[in-house]
C-alpha cells in the first residue's frame, strides 16, 4: 500500500468530515444555548443542498453564467435555511417555555386558512371558526398544558426536535421530490494531484470556506456583545437572564445561526455526493459523534473531531471495507467514551455540572 | 401495586379478551400484534427511561439480537423456537451486561450518544456479508497450518448465516407439540397475554424496594448513593431487564412475519421506541402500552392523508410532544387530579 494510495483514502475522508464537522458545530451552538440536542441538524444541511441547487437551477434557465448564479444560489439557500431555522424555534421550541400572543395570532391564522381552504366557507364563518376554536385553544392550553410547561425537559425538546425533522423531510419529499439532485461543481472537475493522490478543486473549496466560517462563528463569539451574551446563556441561563440578556433572543439565534453553519455544509457538499430529502438523518448521527467526541459544548473540538471521524471513516473504507465503516469510526468513538467520559477536548468538570 | 394498577389491569386483560371477537379483520389484527411487540420494548424501555432516567438509543440491537436468534436457531440448526428464544434471551443478557457496564457509567447526552452507537454497530454486524469474515477466519486457519479447502469447508455454513442485506425467510411459527400460532388471533391472545403478564411483573417491580431505588437514581444519583443505594449494578440491571424484553418482542418479531432482515432494527426504530414511550407517558409504565398503540396504529389512522401521512405524523408527534410533556397518560392523570380538586373544593 503506498502513500498516495493511503493519502486520497484521506482526501476523500476530508471532504465527508468537513459536513461532520459543520453539522457538529451546529449542534454545539444550539446545544450551548438550550441543551438540546438538536436532531433536526441534518436537514439543515438538506434544506442548503437543495434550496441552492434548485435556485442555481432557476438563476440559470433565467440565463446568468455559472459565476453570477453559483454565489447568488449560495446566498438564498443560506438565506432560506436560516429561515427555516428562526421559524422552528419560533414554532415549536419556544411555546414549550411561554406561549405569547402571537402564537395564539397564529393559532388563529391557521385555523382561518384551514377553514377557508379545507373547509371552503365564506369569510366571516371562518372569522367565527377561528375566534371559536381558537379561544378554545387557549383555555385548554391554559388550563392543562401551560402549567406543566414550565422548564421542558431536555427528552422533551430532542424528540419535538424529531418530530420537527420528520416534518421537514416530509416537506422536502413534496417540494423536491424523491430524486437526488445533481449541482455542477463550482471550480471545475479538473483535479489537482498532490503526492500520488487527486484531489478535486470542490474538496479544497469545501476545507477552505469551513475554515473561514469557523474563524467568523469564533471571532463573533470573542469580540462581539451578542456572541458574549451567548456565552453567558450557555453558562447559566438564569443569571444571564438576570444581568439582563433576552435569554430567548439569544435561542432564536442560536437556530438561526446553526441553520445557516448547515447551510453552508450543504450547498458546498451537493456538487461531490449529491442531495436527497432522505440525507438528514444519517449526518445528524454522524455529527452528533462529532459534537460528542469534541467534548459537547466545545466548538473547535467538534470541528476537529469531524474532520477526524471522517478520515477514520475514510480510511476504514479504503482499508477494510465499505460495509464496515460506520462500525469502524463508532467503535473508536466508543473507546473514547469509555476511556474519557467527557470527549476529547471536553472538560470533566464541565460535564459533570451540565443538567443533561 | 395500588388498587387503580390492578383495576387497570383488569381492563387491559377484558380488552384483550374482546377484541378480536369484535374485531375479526386479520388486518387489524396483524396491526395490533405489531403494536404489541412494540409494546414489549417499550415496556422495557420505560423501566429503564423513566424509572431509572438512563436513555437508551440502542434497543432495536436487542430487538435484533431476539429476532436474529430465533430466526438462526430455528432455521440454521433446526432447534425448537422456545429454545432458540431462550438462546436469544441469555446472549441478550450477555450482551447487555458487558456494554451496559462501561456505558451506564455515562451520563446524558453521552450515555444516548454509547447506546445510539451500540445499537448502530449490532445494525451494521447484521447487515454486514458474513462472507468476509468467513474468508479472514479461514486466512486465520490456514496460517495456523489447517488446510484451506478443509477450513473453507467447515466455514461455509456460517458464511450465510444472517442473509446480509436481505436477510432471510422461512422461520417456522411458534407452537407448543402438534398445536401452532397461525392465525392473527392466536398470535394476538399470545403477544397480549405476554404482555399482560410484563405489566403485572413491572408493575410489581415498580412498586418495590428495588423501584423505589430507581426512581432514587432518577432524582439525584449522588442523593441515591449517599442514602445507600449501589447505583451502579441496579441500573446494569435494568438495563438488561429492558434488553431481555426486547430480546422476547424480537423472537415473536420473528416467528409472527417469518422473515427477518436488517432494514427493521435500525437507528430509527431506536428512536421510534423512544418517541412511544415519551408520546405515552414516561412516568408511568402504562404511558408505553399507551404510546405504542398510539403510535402504531398512527399511520393506519393517517392512510386517509395519503402522500402526506409522514407529514401528519410528524405533525401529532410535535404537537403531542409540545402540549403534552408527560404523554397522553400523563395529561390523563392531570386532568383527573385537577378535576377532582376542582370538585371537592
Amino acid at each position: 500500500m503506498d502513500l498516495g494510495t493511503i493519502l486520497q483514502y484521506v482526501f476523500s475522508g476530508i471532504t465527508v468530515g468537513a459536513v461532520y464537522a459543520m453539522v457538529g458545530l451546529g449542534f454545539t451552538m444550539i446545544y450551548n444555548s438550550t441543551s438540546i440536542i438538536n436532531l433536526a441538524q441534518g436537514e439543515f444541511v438538506m434544506l442548503g443542498g437543495l434550496i441552492g441547487v434548485s435556485s442555481v437551477g432557476l438563476f440559470k434557465s433565467w440565463g446568468l453564467p455559472p459565476y453570477a448564479a453559483i454565489p447568488m444560489g449560495f446566498v438564498i439557500a443560506l438565506a432560506g435555511t436560516t429561515l427555516v431555522g428562526l421559524l422552528i424555534e419560533k414554532v415549536a421550541i419556544e411555546p414549550t417555555d411561554r406561549l405569547t400572543i402571537f402564537h395564539y395570532g397564529g393559532i388563529a391564522v391557521v385555523l382561518y386558512g384551514l377553514a377557508r381552504i379545507v373547509g371552503e366557507v365564506s369569510v366571516p364563518v371562518a372569522v367565527v371558526i377561528a375566534a371559536v376554536l381558537s379561544a378554545a385553544a387557549y383555555w385548554l392550553l391554559r388550563n392543562t398544558s401551560v402549567p406543566s410547561m414550565k422548564n421542558p425537559s431536555v427528552l422533551q425538546l430532542v424528540i419535538i426536535t424529531v418530530a420537527i425533522s420528520i416534518v421537514l423531510r416530509g416537506i422536502a419529499m413534496f417540494v423536491f421530490g424523491k430524486n437526488p439532485y445533481f449541482m455542477q461543481h463550482f471550480l471545475g472537475e479538473d483535479p489537482i494531484r498532490i503526492l500520488g493522490a487527486t484531489v478535486l478543486p470542490q474538496t479544497v473549496l469545501i476545507v477552505a470556506v469551513i475554515i473561514v466560517v469557523v474563524v467568523i462563528v469564533g471571532l463573533f463569539y470573542a469580540f462581539t456583545m451578542t456572541g458574549k451574551a451567548m456565552q453567558a446563556c450557555s453558562f447559566n441561563r438564569q443569571i444571564a437572564k438576570l444581568m439582563g440578556i433576552n435569554d430567548r433572543k439569544m435561542i432564536l439565534l442560536s437556530f438561526g445561526m446553526s441553520a445557516m453553519v448547515g447551510a453552508v455544509a450543504g450547498y458546498l457538499v451537493t456538487p461531490i455526493t449529491l442531495m436527497d430529502y432522505d440525507r438528514g438523518p444519517m449526518l445528524a448521527l454522524k455529527g452528533f459523534g462529532a459534537a460528542v467526541l469534541g467534548g459537547l459544548g466545545n466548538g473547535y473540538g467538534a470541528v476537529v473531531a469531524g474532520f477526524t471521524l471522517g478520515i477514520l471513516e475514510g480510511l476504514g473504507t479504503g482499508l477494510i471495507s465499505s460495509g464496515y465503516k460506520d462500525a469502524i469510526s463508532l467503535i473508536i468513538l466508543l473507546a473514547v467514551l469509555f476511556y474519557r467520559p467527557s470527549g476529547l477536548f471536553g472538560s470533566t468538570e464541565a460535564a459533570k455540572l451540565k443538567e443533561f | 401495586m395500588g388498587r387503580g394498577n390492578i383495576i387497570g389491569l383488569i381492563v387491559l386483560a377484558v380488552l384483550v379478551a374482546v377484541f378480536p371477537l369484535v374485531m375479526t379483520s386479520p388486518y387489524y389484527l396483524r396491526v395490533m400484534n405489531f403494536a404489541g411487540i412494540y409494546c414489549m420494548i417499550c415496556i422495557g424501555l420505560s423501566l429503564l427511561l423513566g424509572y431509572a432516567g438512563q436513555i437508551s438509543i440502542g434497543q432495536a440491537g436487542f430487538f435484533a439480537i431476539g429476532a436474529y436468534s430465533s430466526g438462526i436457531f430455528t432455521v440454521h440448526f433446526g432447534w425448537n423456537p422456545w429454545l432458540a428464544m431462550l438462546v436469544g434471551i441469555v446472549l441478550n443478557c450477555i450482551v447487555a451486561f458487558i456494554v451496559g457496564t462501561p456505558t451506564l457509567k455515562l451520563r446524558g447526552h453521552y450515555l444516548a450518544m454509547a447506546t445510539l452507537g451500540i445499537g448502530e454497530i449490532i445494525h451494521v454486524a447484521a447487515v454486514a456479508d458474513l462472507e468476509d469474515f468467513t474468508s479472514l477466519f479461514q486466512k486465520v486457519a490456514v496460517w495456523f497450518g489447517a488446510d484451506a479447502t478443509k477450513a473453507r469447508a467447515a466455514l461455509e455454513p456460517f458464511s450465510e448465516l444472517t442473509g446480509g442485506p436481505s436477510g432471510f425467510a422461512g422461520i417456522p411459527p411458534l407452537g407448543i407439540g402438534a398445536w401452532q400460532v397461525s392465525e392473527p388471533w392466536q398470535w394476538f391472545y399470545l403477544i397480549w397475554i405476554v404482555i399482560l403478564v410484563a405489566m403485572a411483573l413491572s408493575l410489581n417491580l415498580i412498586h418495590s424496594r428495588i423501584g423505589r431505588a430507581l426512581r432514587a437514581i432518577h432524582g439525584n444519583e449522588e442523593a441515591a448513593r449517599a442514602m445507600g443505594i449501589n447505583t451502579a449494578p441496579l441500573k446494569v440491571r435494568i438495563f438488561i431487564i429492558s434488553a431481555v424484553a426486547a430480546s422476547i418482542a424480537g423472537s415473536f418479531y420473528a416467528h409472527f412475519v417469518t422473515f427477518i432482515s436488517p432494514d427493521t432494527f435500525t437507528i430509527n426504530d431506536s428512536i421510534l421506541f423512544l418517541v412511544m414511550v415519551a408520546v405515552g407517558g414516561m412516568m408511568n409504565v402504562w404511558g408505553a402500552v399507551v404510546g405504542s398503540l398510539i403510535m402504531a396504529t398512527l399511520p393506519e389512522s393517517l392512510r386517509f392523508f395519503h402522500d402526506y401521512d409522514i407529514l401528519m405524523y410528524g405533525l401529532v408527534l410535535l404537537l403531542i410532544m409540545m402540549f403534552m410533556p408527560d404523554g397522553i397518560v400523563g395529561l390523563v392523570t392531570r386532568l383527573r387530579t385537577g378535576l377532582v380538586s376542582k370538585l371537592t373544593r
